[in-house]
């Protein structure tokens, strides 16, 4: 999802499709975030980051309007945070938890 | 004269315009670069300092653009030093910072909806640090998710709703089960999302009826995504009665899906009831090939390997994709007596050569593979020339030199032309100045 919202803004373009996606997966995260699997230091610290980056996303999609200055920014975020490859690192090729899919 | 009074006048208005602009573009300017330094903290996971810096902005530039963001970002980081720290200070002036933004902003709608859960997150929080008011408020958010509505097909609307059941996670079982259990009888496709975050709540539950709950979602939910959910988060409660009902699942369900997700459910365990129904999957025929496969694999993936059941079971099956998955299954795991079983199976040509491929495929994967051992089946299997040639790329997968020692002998002296060039290709693959060398004579011949 991540990789698509970035494809498609960097063309100034924000996906209908990406929008659903990035607002499903917030709220899988936040469900994650308050399950069992966040009692795992490493994954509590994941599911952080990706909280962060995806609420971003969820708000520029919903927005509608192309902001370099704030897609700045999330690129940051996702930058700082290391998302990609925490993501890459942590789950396996092919996870089995709720929503989140390899 | 009326005329250059006019002209300078014009020009006198002209001039505090753009003076005005200039300082209107400069305010906003500051506001940015300041917004852009409590973000930046926020990435940094610094919270104190990002919630300090955007009060700035607010405070200093409330009319800027950035205000209502820096409103909204600094309630999300005081947010988070909330429930990092279980700081009530923290969630009091988060939710303080968030009442503003929705009485100055709240009509921006295209924000509204992430304030609106954030304030929800908060009360939610306040409750679990043993707020009464946050967590009345709870509940009454959530009790009216629970009265059946038509769906209105505003995505925000389900939103709100979900996030009004996400508050739940602080309420006692005994007041939320109910809640959630008529939530899981709405059964409309605009609630999908709705009834997955109540299948996730009800798991976090203790109480008598939750298995029998998610046991029901899990058969009778029209959405595939919400059956799902049920068998994973089942198989999360640890209950005794869990077992029992995936295992049900995962020999009675039509949907190939949802007997997948059983499998796994069901590998999650260290109970032999779960080990024993995995065991029947990976025999039964009737089951679905994938199933029959995902079982064989999650079996393969415990800490010591039953290599005896494996063996048995690939005597018995007659299946080449199943016989296939028991030696990957096999192929992983590192014991020696696995290897050595692989090397039986390649070598015993009463086994089509397929079988023999994969098997001797597994084996050469392993790092205490005896490349001595590979030389006999090679010599021994001469007249099959599909199982030497794939024999040749298991020799082009090992580091040792030996190996390549091997493919240099055969290119120079198989008696199959075909074999010969087969490890000349290899042979090309490999970066080793002795194959340059070997490769220069041959051509020079």
């Amino acid at each position: 999802m991540i990789t698509s919202f970035r494809a498609a803004a960097r063309n100034g373009e924000t996906d209908a499709h990406v929008a659903k996606w990035a607002r499903d997966l917030l709220g899988t995260t936040r469900l994650l975030e308050a399950s069992p699997a966040a009692a795992d230091p490493v994954m509590k610290r994941l599911l952080d980051d990706l909280e962060l980056v995806i609420v971003q996303i969820v708000q520029y999609t919903t927005r509608g309007t192309n902001d370099p200055e704030e897609l700045d920014l999330i690129e940051q975020s996702i930058k700082k945070r290391g998302v990609i490859t925490k993501l890459r690192g942590t789950l396996p090729g092919q996870s089995n938890l709720p929503g989140i899919r390899g | 004269m009326n005329r250059t009074l006019q002209i300078a006048c014009a020009l006198m208005v002209a001039s505090a315009t753009a003076r005005a602009q200039a300082a209107s573009k400069a305010t906003q300017d500051r506001a940015d670069s300041l917004y852009r330094v409590g973000r930046t903290a926020i990435d940094n996971r610094d919270y104190r300092r990002a919630e300090t810096v955007l009060k700035q902005v607010v405070d200093r530039y409330p009319l800027a653009d950035r205000a209502a963001e820096s409103l909204y970002w600094r309630s999300w980081a005081l947010y988070q030093l909330g429930t990092t720290t279980s700081n009530r200070g923290d969630l009091d002036d988060a939710l303080a910072v968030i009442e503003r933004y929705n009485t100055n902003y709240g009509k921006n709608a295209k924000m509204a909806s992430d304030a609106t859960d954030l304030y929800g997150r908060i009360r939610t929080a306040q409750a679990q640090l043993g707020d009464a008011r946050a967590a009345g408020e709870v509940v009454q958010r959530a009790d009216a998710v629970r009265q059946p509505r038509a769906c209105t097909g505003s995505a925000a609307d389900e939103e709100m709703r979900t996030a009004a059941l996400d508050g739940l996670l602080s309420m006692n079982s005994a007041d939320a089960v109910p809640i959630l259990k008529d939530v899981l009888k709405q059964r409309d496709a605009c609630r999908t999302e709705l009834r997955k975050h109540a299948v996730f709540l009800i798991s976090q539950k203790r109480s008598a009826d939750v298995v029998s709950t998610l046991l029901d979602v899990a058969r009778n939910d029209p959405s595939s995504d919400v059956r799902g959910d049920a068998i994973f988060w089942l198989s999360q409660t640890r209950s005794e009665q869990a077992i029992p009902a995936i295992d049900s699942v995962l020999f009675s369900s039509g949907d190939l899906e949802i007997r997948k997700r059983a499998v796994f459910a069901l590998s999650q365990y260290r109970d032999v009831r779960a080990r024993q129904a995995l065991q029947r999957a990976a025999e039964d025929e009737k089951l679905p090939e994938d199933v029959r496969g995902d079982a064989i694999f999650w079996l393969g993936q415990g800490r010591s390997l039953d290599l005896e059941y494996f063996k048995g079971l690939f005597r018995k099956t007659k299946n080449e994709d199943m016989r296939n998955r028991i030696l990957t299954s096999v192929g992983q795991s590192s014991a020696p007596e696995a290897s050595t079983w692989l090397v039986e199976i390649a070598r015993d040509k009463s086994f089509d050569t397929e079988t023999r491929k994969q098997a001797i495929f597994w084996a050469g994967q392993k790092r205490a593979f005896d490349l001595e051992q590979l030389s006999t089946i090679y010599d021994q299997s001469r007249g099959d020339t599909e199982f030497q040639n794939h024999l040749l790329f298991i020799y082009s997968q090992r580091r040792e030199s030996a190996a390549v020692d091997k493919l240099m002998a055969i290119a120079k002296s198989d008696p199959n032309l075909e074999l010969r060039k087969q490890a000349l290709f290899w042979l090309g693959q490999k970066n080793d100045p002795r194959v340059r060398q070997f490769i220069r004579d041959l051509i020079n011949k």
